[in-house]
């Protein structure tokens, strides 16, 4: 007799079903799919790529992670909220399906092949969450567990990297006679750190140009890594490792995903693994696994979701509002966070100058930094990751909502002497900052819509204009461009009050102003 | 009721692996009915294995293996038992398979699987005619020679009772069977010649080779009475079938001689379809080319959608749906 499959078994119904076309209705196949697998089901060669996605995805959640929570929500008209405890929380019953942030970032890290921190106290499944992953992209367990990477106070680089063969070293006459020895996890396409905060700061150097730059380096030899996604974990990812992780390594991390508590009410699910000696990860379905190809394909799909303009708009907005420090510079353009901190002064001590502004309505005071290229670029493509896992072909607003608290975890820091912090409300977005970034960007919402900006935005349209090129422009239409530009810098600073959207609005506006008066120079020397 | 001996003597010899299976299956479903799963095999898998028995007595052991896992399965996701999502599925097995008995001996899983599968896809889709499907299958047992006859079989038998959107697939798939197969399938007399039959099935939907003229469908009900709409529907043709528009719902609806059904559709699916058009009424009867329709609806705001081979009226008075024939 076979046995019954208990973790085999994967939706064979759309994981995300959208509105029927009729294109899809007389698949007589359906006749012969019900309750009893005949073994003649649908070729699964035919699945989009996104449903091989939610496939995997809905596997891992009702299969290999007992007791998902359900963090990422969405929902289609209103949703049941329930007000609980005298902290007065808000206990939602989502309206649409609502995802797992501990299963879906590393499989949109998977998809996308970034980089993914797990943090979280231990025995929650962050590494075994990491094998899974190595599993999906076609490796056995036993070669992830082999590949793993063990971050430790002694680890050298050459632990890390490889090693020169011993007898080249001794005769070598010069470095390019020495061979290295590569460790076999540098070819891997999935690859795992465990632990990495205990790698030592000199090791994490090197483990910065391998996730940096996709190489390594030995005694001058290179060896040049496949694009591969990245998974590390850390117990503590707030400086309780053994080593301080580098900042830049930090900064590498493209998203941070929580380890959650088990539940106990899943008590029975762990009972049923003992009783069964059965491990997930061993049991992944091969309907699921992903070949080299498909990872590239999907990769490809991901980066075609489109990111509609309102969407990008409203992004661009928020992103606005953290780098402005007005007590910080005297020349516009470094009025930034950014010079405040190369400056090394006391922080507390510049801000206590920067008044006249309402602190706690200005989103820009409860940061410490503002967003890298490098930030906006992330938050681009795991946004288009999850719209393309939804199965939609472009960006959602929520989607961006969603996906952001993640991606700034520990990138945007929080001045915790803001203000808002200072509310009662609001003192719990100290320890939540996930919490708190999405809170952000819903007040980024906020005043965006009290501004009109969807309806009314003049900085856009002259921006519109001028990306439909120049020529052809006469000078006449060139002069209206710069009077029409000065007329609205003068307009725009009437308020007086700075805020972060407005200077960076200004700072496009005499970017306008540069072309259009480059410009003119140059149809006056024709 | 005692079990057959040839079920007794199976269960008996594989007994520890039985019992074990039963106890998987209760991690499985937590919410197992084991009354509901032994009143199953007494009635519905003891008449297949004892059919089985009789004609492949070296097989019974292999079947009992597979018939008691897919039965587990059955009563385990609540097809079969108390409170069943099936209401024909007993009756299935009790009588339909052990006509398939010699097929089940070769191919236990493939068999009972399809049968299985197929009658819950054509009680889901169309509730009120599944009894016609089984009956059908019944019937045509000494025509399914393999599996595959099996399949082509079910596909013509589900057409046949309202799935009319298997029609083409059923029309092909026949095509592929002996002669006498595909006439005994498709309803016609077996001295029928089938390259006749095959052509008037495809020359027109509503063609009966019974001889008898297609008889007019009503489709649809409010949905607060177990019908499908929740408004009277708008429909609009697109090609062959029509889309209609309930509220917010949007339905294909698929029709021919052998029944109508409605099937998922979109708003944009919708828009691309023509819309209907006030009728030309004379007295009581519609006037569409050289047909006179009688219609018993108030001629206010009636309504008719041609597709290729049908039309079909819709009133505000009504939640259902009338469909005729063209010619």
């Amino acid at each position: 007799m076979a046995s019954f499959n208990i973790f085999q078994r994967i939706s064979r119904a759309p994981t995300n079903p959208k509105p029927a076309t009729i294109s899809r209705q007389f698949d007589v196949a359906d006749l012969y799919q019900g309750p009893v697998l005949t073994g003649s089901a649908v070729p699964q060669s035919d699945r989009p790529l996104d449903e091989k996605l939610r496939q995997a995805y809905f596997w891992i959640v009702n299969n290999a992670i007992v007791s998902p929570h359900y963090d990422i929500e969405y929902n289609e008209g209103p949703a049941q909220t329930y007000v609980v405890g005298d902290s007065k929380r808000i206990l939602t019953l989502p309206s649409a399906q609502s995802y797992s942030s501990f299963i879906l970032l590393p499989l949109l890290t998977f998809a996308t092949r970034r980089k993914c921190l797990f943090v979280g106290g231990p025995g929650r499944g962050k590494t075994a969450s990491a094998i899974l992953m190595g599993v999906l992209a076609g490796y056995s367990v036993r070669e992830m567990r082999r590949a793993m990477q063990h971050g430790h106070p002694q680890m050298t680089i050459a632990d890390l990297l490889g090693n020169p063969l011993p007898a080249d070293l001794v005769s070598a006459q010069s470095m390019n006679d020495i061979r290295i020895a590569w460790r076999t996890w540098l070819a891997m396409r999935v690859k795992i750190v465990d632990e990495y905060n205990r790698i030592p700061t000199r090791t994490q150097s090197a483990l910065l140009t391998v996730m940096g730059d996709n190489y390594a380096e030995v005694l001058n030899h290179i060896y040049e890594c496949p694009d591969s996604a990245w998974f590390l974990t850390a117990n503590d990812d707030q400086g309780g490792g053994t080593y301080q992780v580098i900042e830049a390594l930090r900064d590498r991390i493209d998203v941070i995903v929580q380890a959650l508590p088990f539940n106990p009410r899943f008590l029975g699910d762990l009972l049923v693994r003992v009783e069964e000696n059965i491990k997930p990860e061993e049991m992944v379905p091969p309907e699921i696994i992903f070949s080299e190809a498909e990872i590239d394909q999907a990769g490809d799909e991901i980066r075609g979701i489109e990111v509609p303009p309102e969407v990008r708009r409203r992004l661009e907005f928020f992103a606005s509002q953290f780098e402005l420090f007005e007590a910080a510079g005297v020349q516009f353009e470094y009025m930034t966070k950014d010079t405040a901190r190369l400056s090394g002064t006391d922080w507390a001590q510049v801000a206590a100058t920067d008044n006249g502004r309402d602190r706690l309505k200005d989103l820009g005071c409860q940061t410490l930094n503002g967003l890298s290229v490098r930030n906006l670029m992330t938050l681009l493509i795991f946004s288009k990751a999850l719209a393309y896992f939804r199965g939609n072909r472009a960006v959602h607003l929520d989607d961006v909502r969603q996906i952001l608290p993640f991606v700034l975890y520990d990138k945007l820091q929080p001045y915790e002497e803001a203000p808002f912090f200072a509310l009662p409300e609001n003192a719990a977005y100290r320890t939540d900052r996930l919490s708190w970034l999405r809170r952000l960007f819903d007040l980024s919402n906020e005043e965006f819509n009290r501004l009109d900006l969807d309806r009314s935005d003049t900085v856009n349209e002259l921006s519109l204009e001028f990306s439909k090129g120049l020529d052809g422009v006469t000078e006449r239409a060139a002069r209206a461009q710069l009077a029409r530009i000065e007329r609205l810098v003068s307009e725009r600073i009437k308020g007086r009050k700075l805020y972060g959207h407005l200077y960076d609005d200004l700072l496009k506006l005499k970017y306008l102003h540069q072309r259009y008066t480059n410009y003119l120079h140059w149809l006056r020397s024709q | 009721m005692a079990l057959s001996l040839a079920l007794a003597r199976a269960l008996a010899e594989g007994r520890s692996q039985f019992n074990t299976r039963v106890v998987e299956a209760k991690r499985r479903y937590p919410s197992l009915d084991t009354a509901a799963f032994g009143a199953f095999l007494q009635i519905a898998v003891d008449p297949l294995i004892n059919s089985v028995a009789s004609v492949a007595p070296e097989r019974t052991a292999a079947v009992t293996a597979i018939a008691y896992d897919i039965a587990l399965d059955l009563v385990g996701q609540g097809f079969a038992g108390a409170g069943t999502r099936s209401l024909l599925l007993d009756r299935a097995w009790r009588v339909v398979t052990p006509q398939y008995a010699r097929l089940i001996a070769d191919r236990p899983l493939e068999v009972l699987g399809n049968l299985t599968n197929a009658l819950i896809h054509v009680e889901k889709m169309q509730p009120r005619r599944a009894g016609e499907w089984l009956q059908r299958m019944h019937d045509l047992a000494p025509h399914a020679q393999s599996v595959g006859h099996l399949r082509a079989l079910g596909q013509i038998a589900a057409w046949r009772s309202g799935l009319a959107h298997f029609r083409e697939g059923a029309i092909r798939v026949a095509a592929e069977l002996p002669a006498p197969a595909a006439l005994a399938a498709i309803g016609a007399p077996a001295e029928m010649q089938w390259a006749t039959v095959h052509d008037q099935l495809l020359a027109n939907p509503w063609w009966q080779p019974g001889g008898d003229g297609a008889s007019p469908i009503t489709l649809g009900a409010f949905s607060g009475f177990g019908g499908a709409f929740k408004a009277p529907p708008e429909l609009r043709a697109l090609g062959a079938n029509f889309v209609v528009k309930s509220g917010e719902h949007y339905n294909l609806l698929v029709a021919d001689g052998c029944g109508a059904i409605l099937l998922p559709a979109s708003i944009e699916d919708f828009r691309l379809g023509t819309a209907s058009q006030a009728p030309t009424m004379h007295g009581t009867a519609l006037i569409i080319g050289t047909r006179r329709i009688e219609i018993d609806l108030p001629a206010a705001g009636l309504a008719v959608a041609l597709s290729t081979h049908t039309i079909a009226v819709t009133s505000p008075y009504t939640f259902a749906v009338q469909l005729y024939p063209q010619l």
